[in-house]
């Protein structure tokens, strides 16, 4: 068979496919480019094409013959501004990066002087973050840098192999100010910070690569500016230059590509900062790297500033850029706890009527759990208990959207195997206040995944803020505030919670996808059998969910469990706002004072007394227990009776529509031992 | 107390998005949207079993099995969690389908109770064994035949859109120009084929190319759940056909 050739690379290709085109032609020409060029309108405008031609690359051995003062060791890459070889400069035995920039413009004078007028000042350059170019020039028609070789990686392909912590994000970002500060004395503009032209050498260091490469291709004058003040002019630009990697322009790159100046640099590395801080892009509406990572809220406010659209809203130098992040990063130890409460606090649509409805009515929730709690901790002490930490916790906004807290490195078999799991969190109150506590009760879905193996695919726990079934489906427990909480199934296996109080929730364990029961140790590997007791509890059956919209998403950030609100009874008024800070899973020792279980030793009659007293004084003086969240309870009131060995507390709270919720206690004597409690609401 | 969350969409409904939701919740716009990456993109998949060996009846029988079964919400059986793209769902669910054939000593289910996808296994085998023979590995096959497919489907698309404004022809003089690089293009021949001044055509292949890649976005677009990956897709398929 007479093998088909593209006309344009010589590679063989199938006339079948493609209409007849050769594909990697079509992608190296159309797509490949990651840097939007002026290639389209030059193209309308004359035969002067101003864009590179995006050709198939050339092998190192195809272009060794230019160079014969390097040996042209490997292609490194392209971009749209060019390709990049790997070289050794073989009078200083270094190794240098070879950038080969526009391969058809020989016959362009144009771009001839400018390339030459632009690398002169390049090579001028001279930062400790900033990439050196040592030579250029143009043989054979390509116009060439030799810059220093950066042996690393790039933030691009650092994202790809692990998210940043905040640290190390604040800690980069910093350093690029001072680079482009430095070049931008200079009257030089990046025009293309991304990822990609971020470098990291093997000691850490971040140089900033192809520095001025931009204006270069694009065809532009140098930004006219004033080096001695440090204010810059809008760039006096001759022609169309709309250059840049579109996720990470400025708006006026696109809009007003005349007007660009170094502020557009700041808006591009405030692009950069964001995915460094939360992994994604700021999508359409931003929202503040807080609601997704652990960063103080002036983080928040430096990145929204450099993100402004207008330039002249944005930081007007890097180096008020770097002062931002400097003094938070400074204060973030000094002046904890008393955080920004600026006006773009999420928190703040709270205001919203209906999302105020809901926190009422979470609220109203929120308040029978604590009214129980107080009375139930009166009545039982506290176990002995042993606290295995999960992990701390990072919050995030899901793929669909929706608010999720995560954990990082949590061992679900810990947690399948702890009595009681609990979680810090913190809190992003209605008036902007940030507290944190542990256990705020939100309805929650804990999905986890193991991602070690595939036999374990995910962990789904409905639970009601920190409740948890313990595994012989005999015990709830629950924890809020500080307080804990233990409840029992009564004897018929009905709940000893009224429904619609406390939701049943169960337990849900997921087997792997083939439903063949299995469980897996996390830490070790090792398939274990589900409890029986739980398979019978289940029906004989595990119950699988899957939620593959969260893996992949789950995967880059070597999340294991995700957290979002339940559709079911969430809590709104805590969306968005909440970021989980760490997990604890509970053991109980068996053997300490108090056994494993069911020992309701030393209630007494009057410290039950004592409770009901405290909590008819926090309702009757319309205590918050939360005041940040300026959610008051005007109509809530209670009503004690006593009849025989029993304590019956009603609890009317909401408004419009009241509802009640009743608990009944049996009060038991100090020297009554082992006898269990009913706590019942009805 | 059910509240329920307030959820938006980032990211438009696609195929493979609507497969993944219909996960919980079959619909038939879901059902629609598995029949059209059956339609779509079986040919990467032909080339894959071909590559990893398969005789042609054999390739045909697996991918017409394979399809036959994700018709059938079979799939979610071999779910994976690389389901965040259609293409690594759809190679990893085949790799499964064949480790589980050869498991059951060889014996590939036929017709039988599947339903039937109808490809033309003709022309698969026609197309395959036009393809230049390569040293790549089957996956590096699949990557690639699945970049070329997605081209298949952005070129048709294009001719039809063509066609449509009864400019059929224009198509064929014009989409030369799309592989070549701006310098290369002969816009005197270019403008002198479609009866056109030279600066029209300059415009005509200016607007080709923008169109080509409006609508080559779209195709890979609806094979990711969403917008952050598309870019990564690209970069990716760009990858595979050896552009980047």
């Amino acid at each position: 068979m007479n093998e088909a050739k593209c006309p344009e690379c010589g590679d063989a290709m199938n006339p079948s496919a493609a209409g007849g085109l050769c594909p990697k032609c079509l992608m190296a020409v159309n797509m490949a480019s990651q840097t939007d060029m002026t290639g389209d309108r030059a193209e309308d405008q004359g035969s002067t094409g101003r864009s590179p031609s995006l050709k198939p690359v050339l092998e190192p051995s195809a272009i060794a013959g230019y160079f014969p003062q390097f040996e042209v060791i490997q292609l490194l890459g392209r971009g749209g501004m060019g390709v990049v070889y790997k070289a050794r400069q073989k009078s200083l035995d270094r190794f240098v990066a070879l950038k080969i920039i526009a391969p058809e413009r020989e016959k362009d004078r144009q771009f001839a002087e400018r390339f030459t007028s632009e690398a002169k000042i390049l090579a001028k350059m001279s930062h400790a973050n900033i990439v050196t170019v040592h030579d250029f020039g143009e043989v054979g028609g390509m116009f060439y840098l030799v810059m220093e070789y950066v042996d690393g990686v790039n933030l691009r392909q650092l994202l790809h192999q692990r998210k940043l912590s905040p640290e190390e994000a604040l800690a980069i970002v910093p350093a690029i100010c001072e680079a482009l500060e430095y070049a931008h004395k200079q009257g030089v503009v990046h025009r293309d910070i991304k990822p990609e032209n971020l470098m990291f050498d093997t000691e850490g260091q971040v140089k900033i690569a192809d520095f001025g490469i931009a204006k270069i291709v694009g065809g532009t004058e140098r930004s006219q500016s004033s080096p001695a003040t440090g204010s810059f002019e809008p760039a006096g630009l001759t022609q169309d230059a709309r250059i840049g990697t579109p996720s990470y322009m400025a708006p006026e790159q696109v809009e007003r590509p005349t007007q660009v100046d170094h502020r557009a640099d700041i808006y591009s590395l405030g692009i950069v900062f964001y995915e460094m801080l939360t992994g994604e892009r700021p999508g359409a509406k931003l929202q503040p790297p807080s609601n997704k990572v652990r960063v103080d809220v002036r983080i928040d406010e430096a990145v929204i500033r450099a993100l402004e659209n207008d330039p002249e809203l944005r930081y007007q130098t890097a180096a008020q850029f770097k002062t931002a992040i400097d003094t938070a990063v400074r204060g973030e130890t000094s002046l904890s706890g008393r955080l920004d409460r600026r006006s773009w606090s999420p928190a703040h649509s709270l205001g919203d009527r209906k999302i105020r409805a809901h926190l009422n009515r979470f609220w109203k929730w929120w308040f029978g759990c604590a009214a129980l709690i107080v009375l139930a901790t009166a009545l039982w002490g506290m176990w002995l208990q042993r606290e295995i930490p999960l992990g701390q916790g990072v919050s995030a906004e899901s793929p669909d959207g929706m608010f999720l807290a995560t954990v990082q490195t949590t061992h679900a078999m810990r947690i399948l195997d702890s009595d009681i799991v609990r979680y810090r969190f913190r809190v992003q109150g209605h008036g902007g206040s940030v507290s944190e506590r542990w256990a705020i009760p939100v309805p929650i879905e804990a999905l986890a995944k193991d991602y070690l193996l595939m036999s374990l695919d995910s962990i789904v726990f409905g639970s009601h803020g920190t409740i948890i079934w313990s595994k012989d489906g005999k015990r709830v427990s629950f924890r809020m505030g500080e307080i804990e909480v233990d409840a029992f199934n009564t004897e018929d296996g009905s709940h000893s919670f009224q429904e619609g109080f406390l939701p049943p929730q169960e337990v849900e364990l997921q087997a792997n996808v083939m439903l063949q029961n299995r469980f897996l140790d996390l830490d070790t590997g090792q398939v274990l059998s589900p409890p029986a007791e739980l398979v019978s509890k289940l029906g004989g059956g595990i119950y699988a969910q899957i939620i593959p919209q969260y893996w992949e998403w789950m995967n880059q950030r070597g999340v294991d469990i995700v957290y979002r609100p339940s559709q079911e009874g969430s809590t709104t008024g805590v969306h968005g706002h909440l970021t989980l800070v760490e997990g604890v899973a509970i053991k109980k020792e068996a053997g300490g004072p108090r056994g494993d279980s069911r020992a309701f030793d030393t209630v007494s009659t009057s410290e039950v007394e004592d409770s009901i007293r405290a909590l008819k004084n926090a309702l009757v003086h319309n205590a918050d227990p939360y005041p940040n969240f300026g959610v008051s309870f005007p109509d809530v009131s209670l009503v004690e009776t006593r009849e025989g060995g029993m304590a019956v507390i009603e609890i009317m709270a909401g408004n419009p529509s009241p509802e009640k919720i009743r608990l009944r206690y049996k009060l038991v004597k100090n020297e009554t031992r082992g006898q269990e409690p009913i706590i019942q609401g009805n | 107390m059910s509240i329920s969350s307030p959820t938006r969409h980032p990211f438009p409904d696609t195929r493979w998005s609507l497969v993944l939701a219909a996960n919980c919740d079959p619909t038939p716009a879901a059902e629609e949207a598995i029949e059209s990456i059956c339609r779509a993109y079986w040919y990467p998949l032909y080339a894959f079993a071909r590559h990893s060996g398969r005789s042609p009846h054999d390739a045909q029988d697996l991918t017409q099995e394979f399809f036959g079964q994700l018709l059938e919400k079979r799939w979610l059986d071999s779910a994976d969690r690389d389901k965040g793209r259609l293409r690594t769902f759809l190679i990893v669910a085949l790799k499964r389908l064949m480790a589980k054939n050869l498991r059951s000593a060889g014996a590939l289910r036929r017709g039988g109770k599947h339903t039937m996808v109808s490809f033309d296994a003709e022309l698969a085998e026609g197309r395959y064994i036009k393809d230049p023979v390569s040293t790549r590995s089957a996956d590096e096959t699949f990557d690639r035949q699945w970049a070329v497919t997605l081209l298949d489907l952005t070129i048709d698309q294009l001719r039809d859109e063509f066609a449509s404004a009864g400019k059929d022809r224009d198509f064929e003089i014009l989409k030369d120009c799309l592989m070549a690089s701006r310098g290369g293009i002969d816009y005197v021949d270019v403008a002198k084929g479609l009866g056109i001044s030279e600066g029209a055509a300059r415009v005509a292949v200016h607007r080709l190319r923008k169109r080509f890649r409006e609508v080559y976005r779209r195709e890979i677009s609806q094979t990711v759940s969403k917008e952050t990956d598309l870019d990564d897709e690209i970069r990716h398929l760009a990858r595979a056909l050896g552009s980047e």
